[in-house]
């Protein structure tokens, strides 16, 4: 599947309902969808914060179901990320009031595996999987 | 988001529906705020939160935010009714530290 939506918070939650939709194609538990679900909503809510600072733009949430897993790219073409590698580390963060930075560990903490492709001005890539535990558990 | 307030004693008991994300996040940290603002007597804040169906970590910032609030005036925070699916997130961003949880709304407010 593949959404493009202006980078507004109005549409966070579309994003999570449509990925969490699709995701029932596999045998994923009910917590197990409701943990992509709030993976997606971080991964989306950075774009829609950070990418196009102050401005709008697009925003496109993809998803693939392969035999064993999901997989969810999140994509925007702003600002990118100086440094992935710190912004991956908890309360490391440019935002401002009660963000608290930890969007990036939540997605690391709840899906099976992220990869994030971004550079200044290049926009950035989320992408991340998640196999269902009834699936992984097979012999 | 639904969200009611009101004033129960020193406590407000505010009663939320829905999802707390990014996009809501903003009117429940303004109903909370305007409130606690308004209305010296309050020390307490009660979330009762069986109907809440989503948080992300824009919620939990808002949450954690109204929770110092309230903790920095001498007073406690309970968290009604969370459902089990959301509990695993409050515990991982340590909001269990601060809030108290429990299940049934008489005994939050008793003793508040």
């Amino acid at each position: 599947m593949r959404l493009e939506f202006p980078s507004k918070p109005d549409n966070i939650g579309l994003a999570r309902v449509a990925v969490g939709a699709f995701a029932a194609q596999l045998p994923f538990t009910m917590d197990e969808i409701e943990e992509i679900k709030l993976a997606v909503s971080e991964a989306v809510s950075n774009a829609v914060v950070h990418a196009y600072k102050g401005s709008v733009g697009p925003v496109t949430v993809e998803a693939w179901i392969y035999p064993e897993r999901l997989e969810v790219a999140v994509t925007d073409q702003g600002r990118g990320i100086d440094d992935v590698q710190w912004a991956l580390q908890p309360a490391h963060t440019t935002e401002p009031e009660e963000r608290l930075g930890i969007g990036l560990v939540i997605i690391q903490e709840y899906m099976d595996h992220v990869r994030i492709e971004s550079a200044p001005a290049q926009g950035t890539r989320l992408r991340m999987s998640k196999a269902p535990e009834r699936v992984r558990a097979r012999p | 988001m639904q969200i009611q307030a009101e004033r129960s004693g020193q406590a407000l008991v505010v009663r939320l529906a829905g999802e707390l994300d990014l996009h809501t996040a903003p009117a429940f940290r303004e109903a909370v705020d305007k409130r606690l603002r308004a209305d010296a007597r309050i020390r307490h804040l009660v979330l009762v939160m069986d109907e809440v169906t989503f948080v992300d970590s824009s919620g939990i910032g808002v949450l954690l935010g109204r929770g110092k609030q309230v903790l920095s005036r001498g007073g406690r925070v309970v968290a009604v009714g969370l459902r089990p699916h959301l509990q695993k997130l409050f515990t991982f961003t340590g909001l269990t530290r601060l809030f108290e949880m429990v299940q049934d709304e008489r005994q939050a407010l008793q003793g508040l």
